[in-house]
């Protein structure tokens, strides 16, 4: 599989591939300190964060919000929600202003469903995300 | 994965047909281990899936990382890219477990955008999972 840049999830789709994904993309523009996901929230739409930085935060019983860590440009976020069928496990909070592509999660499996090799391109991208994240964990 | 249907009990097969499932079980080799015999020593440069199909296996490194029951695998992390195992995989108690190397899979899986797309989103679910687990704290030392 040809690899034509770092994007976390566009890497392998070839100009054509990534037309067709374009479609159903929605560009999102945030400022700093607005909430882009809200804990709890059904929502399994996957955020590419294409500028900025944003903040992912936990509540604890007693109300309190805890950073628990942030991401920056050119990383995924809600990507396992994309998966694994969970409400959203975390408040995500702009710490600037950004811009993101969303992928809406139904129009997405719509197309994967229709399109196999671009469904073997998307799942392989997520799979480099997926393992760089478990990594980072085991070796931290 | 939100677009496939479990169709087996294996985790990396899961969304594989009988026949295709079938094929490709014969491809893999079959091991049987002893408690506290090592399929997987750190740092070594693995290049197959370790598929248990009975037993417990057990994943450490600077600590313990997890455990693996039936029908789980290990090898997720190093089918894409190549490098060193973090993690050693040992035996808990006697086990059976199937070696698939990562060219027979890809040899399978040649020409069929379809079949590798469910050996990917299996992949996946079995790589959030991991996550899961130690986010959610279930791996505890």
């Amino acid at each position: 599989m040809v690899k034509y840049n770092d994007h976390p999830l566009y890497c392998f789709l070839s100009p054509e591939e990534k037309k067709l994904l374009q479609t159903i993309v929605k560009s999102q523009s945030f400022m700093a300190h607005e909430t882009i996901i809200n804990l709890g929230e059904r929502n399994r739409d996957i955020i590419c964060l294409e500028e900025g930085s944003v903040s992912i935060q936990v509540e604890d019983f007693e109300g309190n919000v805890r950073e628990v860590t942030r991401i920056h440009s050119g990383n995924l976020v809600g990507e396992m929600n994309f998966i694994i069928p969970t409400r959203r496990t975390a408040n995500v909070v702009a710490l600037t202003f950004g811009e993101a592509d969303i992928i809406p999660f139904a129009k997405l499996c719509s197309l994967l469903k229709e399109y196999p090799l671009l469904a073997e391109k998307i799942f392989s991208a997520l799979s480099l995300q997926l393992k760089d994240k478990y990594l980072g964990m085991i070796n931290a | 994965m939100n677009i496939y249907i479990r169709s087996q009990d294996s985790d990396l097969f899961k969304y594989l047909s009988d026949a295709q499932y079938a094929q490709i079980s014969s491809k893999a080799e079959s091991i049987e281990l002893k408690p506290s015999e090592v399929i997987l020593e750190k740092g070594s440069l693995p290049d197959s899936f370790i598929i248990l199909q009975e037993g417990e296996l057990e994943l450490t490194g600077n600590q313990y990382w997890g455990s693996l029951f039936p029908g789980e695998y290990y090898g997720e992390i190093f089918y894409l890219e190549s490098f060193p195992s973090p993690l050693e995989i040992k035996a808990v108690k006697p086990c059976r477990v199937l070696k698939l190397k990562f060219s027979a899979l890809n040899e399978f899986i040649a020409g069929d955008p379809d079949l590798a797309a469910r050996i990917q989103a299996a992949v996946n679910d079995s790589l959030c999972l991991k996550i899961i687990q130690l986010t959610h704290g279930s791996i505890n030392g």
